[in-house]
């Protein structure tokens, strides 16, 4: 069983309803949130602490998200990056499927799907740490 | 003369075969034929093509216009359901979140769209989306009638 407890999760979406409602939930799942609007503050977060999963909206205007993931991998590359979809997936395997997307999450979405997302992202997380601290040893 | 040829002209396109028969002698291929070579089936021509494109863009339309509004209808249901103990508003935040994951249903099949099919309600034609299809099984919610 995870301990969910101990994961930091950087929401990153431009829309007030939308992420206060991502965040209660994700609190109610036991995760530390950190709610940023804009790219600059999320970078800004990124730098100075460490996450587990960052949770971005894809319809963010003006965001250029491979460039943006690409940041965030170069940030840490042990964190999970999750992306909040609405299009067909189709379009996301074309455009992003090479992007350091770990997760797709379909909107419209509930507490069960977010649980299920943050479980296997901290899976993840704890995996490729794992991984990098044998490689160090 | 001028005028005279125009009239032969004109009388030669006027003068059309009246028993139907008219193909020309050695085949449409040979004699300019305006149709391109495309497969002209029903499904396979350029009209189901633009027809495809059309209900493709329009469902990603509704897709991506209605996400966002159920996703927080969504999950506002989800955290009341989690905090409320009385069973009377429980009970009917549960079929709030059934209709809701009906909807988001619906939403998903229009995602995942890939072909154009219709299916006729009452003399119009609707799109089919494979929820429609297996949607003929009577709700066990529905109320008998008789």
């Amino acid at each position: 069983m995870l301990d969910m407890n101990n994961m930091d999760v950087l929401l990153f979406d431009n829309r007030t309803d939308q992420s206060l409602m991502i965040e209660e939930m994700l609190k109610q799942i036991g995760c530390r949130v950190s709610l940023v609007m804009v790219k600059s503050d999320c970078f800004a977060k990124l730098i100075n602490g460490r996450y587990d999963l960052v949770l971005f909206d894809h319809s963010i205007p003006g965001l250029d998200v491979p460039g943006f993931v690409n940041k965030l991998e170069i940030i840490d590359r042990s964190m999970s990056v999750a992306m909040m979809v609405t299009l067909p997936s189709r379009f996301y395997e074309e455009k992003y499927g090479c992007s350091g997307i770990d997760y797709l999450i379909f909107k419209p979405f509930g507490y069960e799907d977010l649980l299920l997302l943050v479980r296997e992202a901290f899976q993840y997380s704890q995996g490729v740490k794992q991984t990098i601290l044998n490689k160090w040893k | 003369m001028e005028t005279r040829s125009k009239i032969n002209n004109q009388q030669k396109l006027w003068d059309r075969p009246k028993d139907g028969n008219r193909t020309a002698p050695e085949g449409r291929g040979k004699s300019g034929d305006r149709r391109c070579g495309a497969d002209r089936r029903s499904g396979y021509g350029k009209n189901e093509d633009h027809l495809l494109r059309g209900t493709l863009a329009a469902s990603a339309s509704i897709v991506f216009q209605f996400s966002r509004p159920f996703t927080i209808i969504l999950g506002y249901v989800d955290l009341l359901l989690n905090k409320s103990k009385e069973k009377h508003t429980k009970n009917k935040l549960a079929i709030i979140k059934e209709q809701l994951e009906i909807i988001s249903e619906i939403l998903s099949d229009f995602r995942e769209l890939d072909d154009f099919k219709t299916k006729n309600f009452d003399g119009v034609e609707i799109l089919a989306t494979k929820n429609m299809m297996e949607e003929e099984a009577p709700n066990k919610l529905d109320r008998k009638l008789t």
